[in-house]
């Protein structure tokens, strides 16, 4: 039996999960939950996902939400098969923890909000915070200060690896690259070469054709 | 030789690492961080944490900075001794207790912080609260709670029957949060209430709490 994701190929969080599906060469089913409609907030997915949001998976009888949970369930499960996410020690796990939680508490708090303003907001025809956004934007380029100076020592976050560090990292970045916050990546030499390799990777290309946002 | 940990007992982030450390009981050290006189920004102190934070985690050669990270770390180093706060030997239960640790993180963490931030922080530097921002996520944090009255009803901790690190990252927050005027959010709600209750009797609680000394400015 293959893994249910209840999502959309084209939303970040379950474009986290996804990937590592893809990088871990894991079988998988997409069942579209339409977000136009609010069909997130619906009793039927609530049941599966109680704050109402995407993405959520059943596989068999064990359901599971949180992207970053799931990811980490089938990075765990699937340790002896595609690439591994993991880290190779108990110290180097650490690290890749670390850097995980990076993303999660000062580059997502500042990169959901941007994308939300810049790219979802205009989708649904409501106005963007233009005062925020610029206000978030000068926050964000402190932390990718921060990252540029890690990636000039290390080829990838946690090291000479592709971990989840980095993968957690990929779809908000997809997205931020769309917009005029591109250019603050590619003026760093390291971020810009970082997030070159990243989406050189074949999972990434496959999950990009999978969304139509590749020829 | 003990594990380093570098910040303030009356630091939140400093004290979810002391509280897993004590439930591991692993011994440490507490090296003292002084915020006031910014020696979290000093290039010494930054070599460590390039985010300039507490708390930082030694370990012999591992260096380790965001507290969940080190929980997790410490978790698993000592898997076979104190308290198991991970599920390590079941995958699917591990999993759950990883899914609650995330919501902590995603939904209670940003909303409880923000209040806290504004009663606590805020006027220690001067300022007056942002009532807005206070009511705003007095709202976010009360639907947060919503679901865990929901889960609790179902299961005695967050992730399921035993204490884990999802219970156990809540704490020093929601213990700043309970000695202001909006305890009433876990008071009203009969299952949070006892969960709360049940976490404040642990011993690792009762002997960090003492460090979580700072109060909220009266109003």
């Amino acid at each position: 039996m293959v893994v249910k994701l209840y999502g959309l190929v084209t939303a970040a969080c379950p474009q986290r999960v996804l990937l590592c599906f893809l990088e871990k060469e894991i079988e998988f089913e997409i069942v579209h939950v339409d977000l136009d409609t609010l069909e997130q907030k619906k009793p039927e997915h609530l049941l599966r996902q109680p704050f109402g949001q995407v993405p959520a998976i059943e596989d068999g009888d064990f359901k599971l939400f949180e992207s970053r949970a799931i990811a980490r369930y089938y990075a765990t499960k699937y340790s002896n098969q595609g690439t591994n996410l993991l880290g190779k020690s108990l110290e180097h796990r650490a690290i890749v923890d670390q850097w995980a939680d990076v993303e999660t508490h000062y580059f997502n708090v500042l990169a959901f909000p941007i994308v939300l303003n810049l790219v979802i907001k205009p989708r649904l025809g409501e106005e963007c915070d233009a005062v925020l956004v610029e206000e978030l934007k000068a926050k964000l380029g402190v932390v990718l200060d921060i990252y540029e100076n890690r990636l000039a020592s290390n080829r990838f976050l946690a090291g000479d690896e592709f971990t989840m560090a980095d993968l957690t990292h990929m779809p908000a970045m997809g997205y931020l690259m769309r917009t005029d916050v591109n250019q603050m990546v590619k003026a760093r030499v390291n971020m810009n070469r970082w997030w070159e390799e990243l989406t050189a990777r074949p999972a990434w290309k496959k999950l990009m054709k999978m969304a139509g946002f590749e020829a | 030789m003990a594990m380093k940990v570098y910040g303030n007992g009356m630091s939140v982030c400093v004290a979810r690492v002391l509280l897993c450390l004590h439930e591991k009981e692993t011994e440490f050290e507490l090296v003292p961080v002084d915020l006031f006189a910014c020696h979290h920004k000093l290039p010494s102190f930054l070599s460590m944490n390039p985010f300039g934070q507490v708390p930082v985690l030694q370990d012999d050669d591992l260096t380790l900075f965001e507290s969940r990270a080190i929980t997790a770390y410490i978790a698993e180093k000592h898997k076979d001794k104190g308290t198991d706060l991970t599920r390590h030997a079941d995958a699917k239960e591990a999993a759950i207790v990883k899914l609650w640790s995330e919501v902590e993180s995603h939904h209670f963490n940003p909303a409880i912080s923000a209040v806290i931030h504004q009663l606590i922080v805020v006027p220690l530097q001067g300022k007056t609260p942002d009532a807005a921002i206070v009511e705003e996520n007095l709202e976010k944090l009360g639907k947060v709670l919503d679901v865990y009255e929901e889960k609790l009803g179902k299961t005695k901790y967050l992730a399921g029957d035993s204490y884990t690190l999802a219970d156990l990252h809540h704490v020093p927050y929601t213990y700043y949060f309970m000695k202001t005027c909006h305890a009433g959010l876990v008071n009203d709600r009969p299952k949070v209430k006892a969960w709360w209750e049940d976490l404040c009797s642990r011993p690792a609680f009762l002997k960090v709490s003492p460090g979580l000394t700072v109060a909220p400015a009266t109003n």
